[in-house]
């Protein structure tokens, strides 16, 4: 591709510079491996992300943030194009993992996971995972503010080996690619022990979680997906934009047009490092719980059995896909965006450019195989939370 | 860039901006949901659920139409205008055009779909409102500063009082606020200019003038002392408070907001706030703050608007006593003005921000429209960094003395669960 420059440093930093667009600023975004292995791991990483974010001021030139999880600490960061250097001086020294003070990122990030645990969607989230993945680190999406409070030394210097710098702006990308290499050079590989893998996820399990009084369910599913480099990964996309990926979706008209059962409908790939996994998602209000996850059961049927993708299905979402590479990456934030999250999820960022290319050839055929294959109610495990007399007297998505 | 009124009335504003391969449309009426009336509260933003139904002389609804031509698209409804967007490929501009004008000549409503938008309409209220700290600030702090039904209610809709809307109704409200006079179309992106202007002339072009509803002033008189209202959120961890002041009319000038703004950014802002520094410094506590000007952003409505503060504390720090901080910081900026660093830094990130969200397709297409339907000009978003830059000492100091604590309105959130 032209205008990109990828390049592999001694130390095992890969990045991807790009020249892009007009506007005279700078894209860069970080993914560095973090793993945490237990839940005292997790709150240490996250403080760090917090003391990361809170120790530089964007009126400084770089606006810079932090954001870890169970995997890894995700860093976005952006300047005018005549601060690059302040920029990449910034990422230089957030590559040191020294937290700066930690009194207030403890205070802001307890704060922070106060609220966010009083939101049903955080249960709803961690129930999924430990029923998804057992006891498996995931399965613990978030610290609570005690883990977090009884955090003494959050300095974590991080591995150059497996992170990933992808830097945009409408520059030579051999300089921005230079300069970075010279910013980041000097950084030692110090890797941790990867997590272990994570376990297969099983079809067909539903699970009640129960919230009294909840005036709107979550409805979260799961089933396992290919991953993104497998060739069948663009007819199962297309698949899914059928499926739930858009307003034009089975799922959508049925559930939302037709029904007002819901406000949004999604699937989408859940794509966790080495375990692809395929997700459909709605909320819907207590009394109406019952009748949409019948409407999904038999929409799943239908589309996987009776009534497969039809041409025009396959014409409108492989158009729907094919447009949204060019609109959903419009921006360098995007852009830049739309790599580092495949960067996080273990996947190479460049099969992003390649993936237009994969969409073109899919034919309905192939659309419809994946349908079937994958698709099918039986499929799905996940999750309901839903107050208990909002669920139907069994469980399950097969009609 | 080209501004442009058709015979019909209906303003055009297009710019090429060609930074990617997509074109963006976006279609503002000069109507929200402060056009509503007191029977019918949420009436505007059904209306705006209701046009994705497409056009009466069109298959499929608006979303299939623009979805299988590779385009997503999105619309909001906020005090005085409704907004519809959508972003597309280069090359499908026209097709995209043509449909916004058949939607703009004939919507197809009908009662099935009245009833079905009016469920998800439901859906889409309790999802933003039945969480923690839902419906704060907005729309809970509106009807505390406001006393006028237009200011004052809920513009996501009253669900009760959308269960009786007939067709007819949508179809007056279509012919009094939907018609070209009442809209501004603005294309913008990979396209180019005069290609455009004739697509729009064949489209839009063709469309009936119809007349013009008189524009209402929302004007109200600005509280007398401290007005209060309290809201028990059954699922908030921590107590929390909002308020809300009234500001000059942006009509008269778009500076004074941008020094309210950064009054905004010196107590709340940057990396080291002076609301969370001080009290930290004085009791040990951390409190996450947020200010804006505005009810949604920064001159997104016309008067009357407000600037907000909000505060999450913990509850061994009451509310009080936050509040006598923020009353010390604005008396402090109010005599002594911001320093000079505090501009400076706020004019960088404000200005960066800015560009980044203005490389977004869908957010420049929307300001461009936004400023156009409010303000008149659409020309006026590449002058809002100079006006940025502009704000002195002074004027955010005329700024955080206007910001009165005997001329406020305060909503205090008390958390209901036992904890």
């Amino acid at each position: 591709m032209n205008g990109l420059v990828d390049r592999t440093l001694a130390n095992g930093l890969r990045i991807l510079a790009l020249q892009h667009g007009l506007m005279p600023m700078v894209e860069a975004r970080l993914h560095l491996p973090a793993p945490c292995h237990t839940a005292a791991d997790l709150a240490a990483s996250m403080l760090l992300s917090t003391g990361l974010t809170l120790s530089r001021d964007a009126g400084d030139g770089v606006e810079l943030s932090a954001m870890g999880d169970v995997h890894r600490v995700a860093v976005s960061a952006s300047a005018a194009l005549t601060d690059l250097d302040l920029l990449l001086t910034a990422l230089a020294d957030v590559v040191e993992g020294a937290a700066g003070d930690l009194a207030i990122a403890r205070g802001q990030l307890g704060s922070q996971l106060r609220v966010l645990g009083a939101h049903p969607d955080l249960a709803t989230r961690a129930a999924l995972a430990r029923h998804l993945f057992g006891d498996h680190p995931v399965s613990h999406p978030v610290p609570t503010p005690d883990e977090v409070a009884a955090v003494t030394n959050a300095h974590r210097p991080f591995s150059a080996r497996g992170a990933v710098l992808i830097i945009l702006a409408p520059e030579d990308p051999e300089r921005l690619a230079e300069l970075a290499e010279k910013a980041l050079g000097g950084w030692r590989p110090s890797p941790g022990a990867p997590l272990p893998p994570l376990p297969e996820i099983g079809t067909g399990r539903l699970a009640a979680l129960s919230q009294p009084g909840a005036p709107q369910s979550r409805i979260r599913l799961r089933a396992p997906a290919v991953a993104v480099h497998d060739e069948r990964y663009p007819a199962l996309f297309v698949a899914s934009n059928i499926t739930g990926g858009y307003l034009s979706s089975r799922l959508a008209r049925s559930l939302r047009e037709d029904n007002g059962y819901v406000y949004g409908i999604m699937s989408y790939f859940d794509l966790h490092p080495g375990r692809p996994l395929f997700a459909v998602e709605a909320d819907t209000s207590a009394a109406t719980t019952s009748a949409a996850l019948e409407v999904m059961g038999a929409e799943l049927h239908r589309l996987t059995t009776t009534h497969p993708p039809t041409e025009a299905e396959v014409r409108a979402a492989r158009a729907y896909a094919l447009g949204s590479a060019a609109t959903r990456l419009a921006s360098r934030a995007a852009l830049a965006n739309g790599l580092a999250d495949l960067a996080g999820r273990s996947v190479d960022p460049l099969l992003l450019f390649g993936f237009t290319r994969r969409l073109e050839t899919v034919t309905t055929e192939e659309v419809v195989a994946a349908t079937a294959a994958h698709l099918a109610p039986a499929r799905f495990s996940g999750v309901v939370a839903a107050d208990p007399g909002a669920l139907p007297d069994t469980l399950s998505l097969v009609p | 860039m080209k501004r442009l009124t058709l015979p019909n009335g209906l303003r055009v504003v297009v710019e090429e901006y060609h930074s990617a391969p997509v074109a963006s449309v976006a279609v503002h009426y000069d109507v929200g949901f402060r056009a509503e009336t007191e029977d019918r509260s949420g009436l505007a933003h059904l209306f705006e659920h209701l046009m994705f139904q497409g056009a009466q002389d069109r298959d499929g609804d608006h979303f299939q139409q623009v979805e299988s031509i590779g385009g997503f698209c999105n619309a909001s409804t906020r005090q005085d205008y409704t907004d519809f967007y959508t972003v597309v490929p280069a090359e499908a501009v026209d097709q995209v055009i043509a449909v916004e004008a058949a939607r703009m000549r004939a919507p197809k409503i009908t009662a099935r779909a009245v009833r079905a938008q009016t469920e998800v309409i439901r859906e889409e209220i309790l999802g933003k409102l039945r969480k923690p700290y839902g419906g704060f600030p907005w729309p809970r702090l509106s009807p505390v500063l406001f006393r006028d039904f237009a200011n004052a209610h809920d513009g996501y809709g009253d669900y009760e009082a959308l269960l009786n809307v007939t067709v007819d109704e949508c179809a007056d409200f279509f012919t009094r606020h939907y018609g070209p006079g009442n809209a501004v179309l603005t294309v913008t992106g990979a396209v180019r200019t005069d290609q455009v202007l004739d697509v729009v002339h064949r489209t839009f072009g063709e469309l009936p003038a119809a007349p013009v509803p008189a524009r209402a002033t929302r004007w109200e008189p600005e509280p007398a002392g401290r007005v209060e209202g309290e809201h028990v959120d059954p699922m908030a961890p921590l107590p929390a408070f909002a308020i809300g002041h009234r500001v000059p009319d942006p009509a008269a000038g778009f500076g004074p907001h941008f020094a309210f703004a950064a009054v905004a950014h010196a107590l709340t802002g940057g990396s080291r706030p002076r609301l969370r520094e001080r009290l930290r410094a004085e009791t040990g506590h951390t409190v996450t703050f947020s200010a804006r000007m505005g009810l949604f952003d920064l001159l997104d409505a016309r008067d009357p608007d407000m600037w907000i503060l909000t505060a999450i504390h913990p509850r061994e720090l009451p509310a009080e006593r936050v509040l006598a901080a923020v009353d010390a910081e604005l008396e402090s900026i109010a005599r002594f003005g911001p320093t000079l660093e505090e501009l400076a830094r706020r004019r960088t990130s404000w200005t960066n921000t800015h560009h980044r969200a203005m490389d977004e397709p869908a957010q420049r297409v929307r300001a461009l429209g936004r400023f156009e339907v409010l303000f008149g000009d659409a020309g006026t978003v590449d002058l809002l960094p100079g006006l940025c830059a502009a704000v002195t000492p002074e004027d955010a100091a005329k700024a955080a003395a206007m910001l009165r604590a005997d001329s406020r309105a305060l909503l205090t959130i008390t958390p209901g669960a036992a904890r």
